[in-house]
């Protein structure tokens, strides 16, 4: 049975899709057979950062009103043969996408996947509450900055009480991933710190991906920055995979990088 | 075979119960309305179980009493004390007969009943809001942006970020506890004072309590 995870924060432009394209990616890499879908419906954006934008044909909607079949619909990832990638309709808005019709969906990949991964919109309305609904865990993507923080805490309440699980008196396992994480800035006082965020929202930590200059420069190429292992953001996103697997890795890109000498000499 | 279609279960379920004190369906609806303004959230769909002990049968119909209720929002699920002369009208409105079990008991024993007490497990996220009549208990935090509510004391076993409101009908010895404080908003009996996040206090195990009209924490004002 596959589990489905859903990428949530509330608040806009924290992470969400290169979160899911980077989980779904690193857990495509360790062999399972995952599938990334967009709820974004009317502002289509992780097939640019999963770089299948001009393979799209149908997308989420059209098989939620049976226009067109999943597999149809589903596009495989260029580089990692068990990714498969639903992309939202940019033409519609959220109110396409029904209870009903997303169940359907949902049902028929849980027969062949291993991880759903649904990204959702930003906000606590009905696109948001559509993502959640259905999921088995959650990943709450935050930065370490107040609005996004209340944001969190916000969309935790609505996993709380509005989540099928919830509703039918279970639980939303939920993982905090704190992403944009900037130990300097932290350390001068300008960014909340790791612990003060797991003090506030209380719930168990996954991982800490660190502000880099990676993340803009992978979105921007549509590779999911899991597969720049060169870079810090990279590899923290690999760590977190690991982590949620039930690996156990120490947490790291937590404190201020000392400057080598020589870079101190000349700059840098 | 077994049957899966029907599942019974047995349990105790909180019931409010209203007495009513008079039969005139003028004073009646104005103190439901005024009641219901004072708590929204309480009166919305209150599954309420009506106590008619004392009222006169020849004054009222139970179909207007029941009526005034459902007005107001209150789901009446059954009557308790019910005069024979209306158990015909019971019947017509299909409402539960609890039988004659007295509430004249506890009216005259001079102490006061005990307030029911509500044990919120978890954690009050940002935008909820928990209410309760008695006394509220809350086993985990109250975020920045949450809301808790009750006509008792409030005990929050965790932080206190958000808002607490305690004697929300103006009992005025209502208290307010909490292990962690850093609250936006306390307000006591409607007494109500806001924290700009630097008290003195913030971090603090605090316990809030009105003392002449003013709120004090941990007795210093």
């Amino acid at each position: 049975m596959a589990k489905i995870i859903v990428v949530t924060s509330g608040k806009g432009g924290v992470g969400k899709t290169t979160t899911s394209a980077a989980v779904a990616s690193a857990l495509a890499m360790r062999g399972f057979k995952t599938a990334v879908i967009d709820f974004d419906v009317g502002l289509r954006n992780l097939d640019l950062i999963m770089g299948c934008e001009r393979r799209v044909v149908y997308d989420f909607v059209n098989v939620i009103q049976q226009d067109a079949t999943l597999n149809q619909a589903l596009i495989r990832d260029k580089r990692l043969e068990n990714l498969y990638v639903l992309p939202a309709s940019q033409t519609r808005d959220k109110d396409a996408l029904d209870q009903e019709g997303v169940k359907r969906v949902l049902d028929e990949l849980a027969e062949t996947f291993d991880y759903i991964i649904c990204d959702s919109p930003a906000g606590i309305e009905h696109g948001a509450q559509m993502a959640l609904y259905f999921a088995d865990e959650a990943i709450i993507v935050t930065n370490p900055e107040v609005s996004s923080v209340r944001d969190s805490d916000r969309i935790i309440g609505i996993l709380q009480s509005k989540s099928r699980r919830a509703r039918e008196g279970g639980t939303v396992k939920e993982h905090l991933l704190l992403t944009r994480y900037n130990p300097e800035r932290v350390e001068r006082g300008e960014m909340l710190s790791v612990k003060d965020v797991e003090e506030i929202l209380a719930i168990p930590l996954l991982g800490v991906i660190p502000e880099s200059e990676a993340v803009l420069k992978a979105s921007n190429q549509g590779v999911p920055v899991v597969h720049d292992q060169e870079s810090d953001a990279g590899q923290a996103y690999d760590d977190a995979v690991a982590r949620y697997l039930g690996e156990d890795r120490p947490h790291r890109f937590l404190d201020k990088q000392k400057k080598s000498f020589l870079k101190r000499v000349f700059g840098g | 075979m077994k049957s899966a279609a029907i599942v019974m279960k047995t349990g105790l379920v909180p019931l409010t119960t209203i007495s009513l004190r008079t039969s005139s369906a003028e004073t009646l609806n104005q103190e439901l309305e005024q009641r219901r303004k004072e708590a929204p959230a309480l009166f919305a769909g209150l599954p309420c179980l009506l106590d008619l002990d004392g009222l006169d049968p020849q004054e009222a119909r139970l179909e207007s009493l029941v009526g005034l209720l459902r007005q107001n929002g209150l789901a009446p699920v059954g009557v308790r004390n019910l005069h024979e002369s209306w158990q015909s009208q019971c019947r017509d409105l299909q409402l539960a007969d609890f039988g004659q079990a007295s509430s004249r008991d506890a009216d005259t024993d001079n102490t006061p009943p005990p307030r029911s007490v509500r044990v919120y497990q978890g954690n009050v996220r940002s935008g909820q809001q928990v209410f309760w009549d008695g006394d509220l208990i809350i086993h985990g935090m109250v975020s920045a942006g949450a809301e808790v509510l009750a006509g008792g004391d409030i005990q929050i076993m965790g932080a206190l970020r958000g808002r607490a409101l305690a004697g929300i009908k103006g009992d005025l010895q209502a208290i307010v506890s909490c292990l962690q404080f850093d609250a936006e908003l306390v307000a006591i009996a409607g007494q109500y004072q806001l924290f700009d996040g630097q008290h003195e206090c913030k971090g603090q195990a605090v316990v809030i309590q009105l003392q002449d009209d003013q709120l004090t924490l941990n007795g210093d004002a």
